[in-house]
């Protein structure tokens, strides 16, 4: 009897939450949420002072006045449709430039419900301890996505009483690990990281 | 004397053909030539505005099918497409909505004449018409950033800046007659 009613319910949520909805798109399966479209999310009313300040109207936006020179006509009726409404790269343009540098800011889960749907490939399996080589190497490509100060959650703060990279007590008892393989320091910290505290043979932290 | 007469003749003949010549030729490029610009070029000629309407509009005079040839929602597509510019088609079959003071068509849905004043400055007597210039960041922000996505990427899409518009696009005027309220 235990064994039906766990079928059953195991059944129940799978249908109400296995299933894709018509909402979140087919093509995007179960998993995840399709993102929103910019004329679902966008909000004139937020956005009503920055753009007047930056000196943009609405057919900055909505190109209403441009003609199309295509001569089909159920073409130009898509073409009037897509250009009228600004896709996703207008969003980027301020809330999302790696090149230029975002000047609005960086807000990926209004449109991203899921971020992992937009996560490089790389940041599977392992990252926590793999994502140090690269961060590294070329911390500005981390920034392209994430602002420094993600990486100094983990890293660096310790108000909050979650467990990061290290115990919160870590400094205290840090020297076992250090002396048994100074290396592993290395992995995350640069030979500096070490001497900001320990100078000249002395703790004068 | 014989000799003359031939001559007076072939000058007669040649000048018949080419005042028919003339005539033919402006009556063509007449034809083709917009009422609106014909309308600027030529403000008291009356023919003009018989391209449109079913008698010349007296001044101050109103009539529920402002007088035209056809009905008021279709009478610029005569000459004109549903989608003669980016978001044209998406407009016309929207309501248009009472505060706007804009005029609709007979079912009082938004026509091209609500956004686009036919008659050029000058024509009707205290109307202003609009055009509709596009800064130059503005341009390049359509150009590099709004335009460049995949449905519209193969596309060319030009400026049409002389459009006769019926109120500023500056400081989004004409925009905001019917998008009163902001989402």
């Amino acid at each position: 009897m235990r064994k039906i009613i766990t079928c059953i319910t195991i059944l129940a949520l799978f249908i109400l939450y296995g299933c894709p909805s018509k909402e979140q798109g087919a093509e995007w399966g179960w998993k995840y949420q399709k993102p929103l479209r910019p004329q679902e999310t966008f909000s004139h009313k937020v956005h009503e002072n920055v753009l007047k300040k930056e000196g943009l109207t609405c057919v900055t936006c909505h190109p209403i006045g441009l003609e199309i020179e295509e001569k089909e006509e159920k073409k130009r009726a898509e073409i009037s449709e897509a250009a009228l409404f600004p896709g996703k790269e207008t969003c980027h343009f301020c809330h999302y430039n790696p090149k230029a540098g975002n000047i609005a800011p960086e807000k990926c889960g209004i449109c991203h419900f899921n971020l992992l749907e937009i996560q490089p490939a790389n940041h599977n399996f392992d990252w926590a301890i793999k994502h140090a080589v690269f961060a590294k190497t070329d911390d500005q490509d981390c920034e392209s996505c994430h602002t420094p100060r993600f990486c100094e959650d983990c890293h660096k703060r310790r108000d909050v009483p979650t467990r990061l990279v290290h115990d919160r007590n870590y400094v205290v008892v840090h020297t076992v690990d250090a002396r048994a393989n100074p290396r592993t320091c290395g992995n995350c910290h640069d030979i500096t990281f070490c001497n900001q505290c320990h100078r000249e043979g002395g703790y004068e932290r | 004397m014989r000799d003359k007469l031939i001559g007076k003749r072939k000058l007669l003949v040649t000048l018949i053909a080419l005042v028919t010549f003339f005539l033919i030729s402006y009556s063509i490029s007449r034809s083709q030539e917009s009422p609106h610009s014909a309308m600027e070029a030529n403000p008291k000629d009356e023919g003009n505005c018989l391209v449109c309407h079913s008698e010349v509009p007296k001044e101050g005079e109103k009539s529920p099918n402002y007088l035209l040839n056809s009905e008021p929602s279709q009478v610029c597509l005569v000459c004109h497409s549903e989608t003669e510019h980016v978001g044209s088609n998406i407009h016309l079959n929207y309501v248009n909505p009472e505060e706007s003071n804009l005029p609709g068509d007979e079912n009082n849905q938004i026509a091209c004449f609500t956004c686009h004043d036919p008659h050029p400055h000058g024509i009707i007597k205290g109307r202003v018409v609009y055009a509709a210039h596009l800064g130059g960041y503005e341009r390049d922000f359509i150009k590099e950033v709004v335009l460049p996505k995949k449905e519209v990427k193969e596309v060319s899409l030009t400026e049409k800046t002389k459009v006769l518009l019926r109120l500023p696009l500056e400081d989004n005027k004409l925009c905001r007659a019917c998008h009163i309220k902001l989402d």
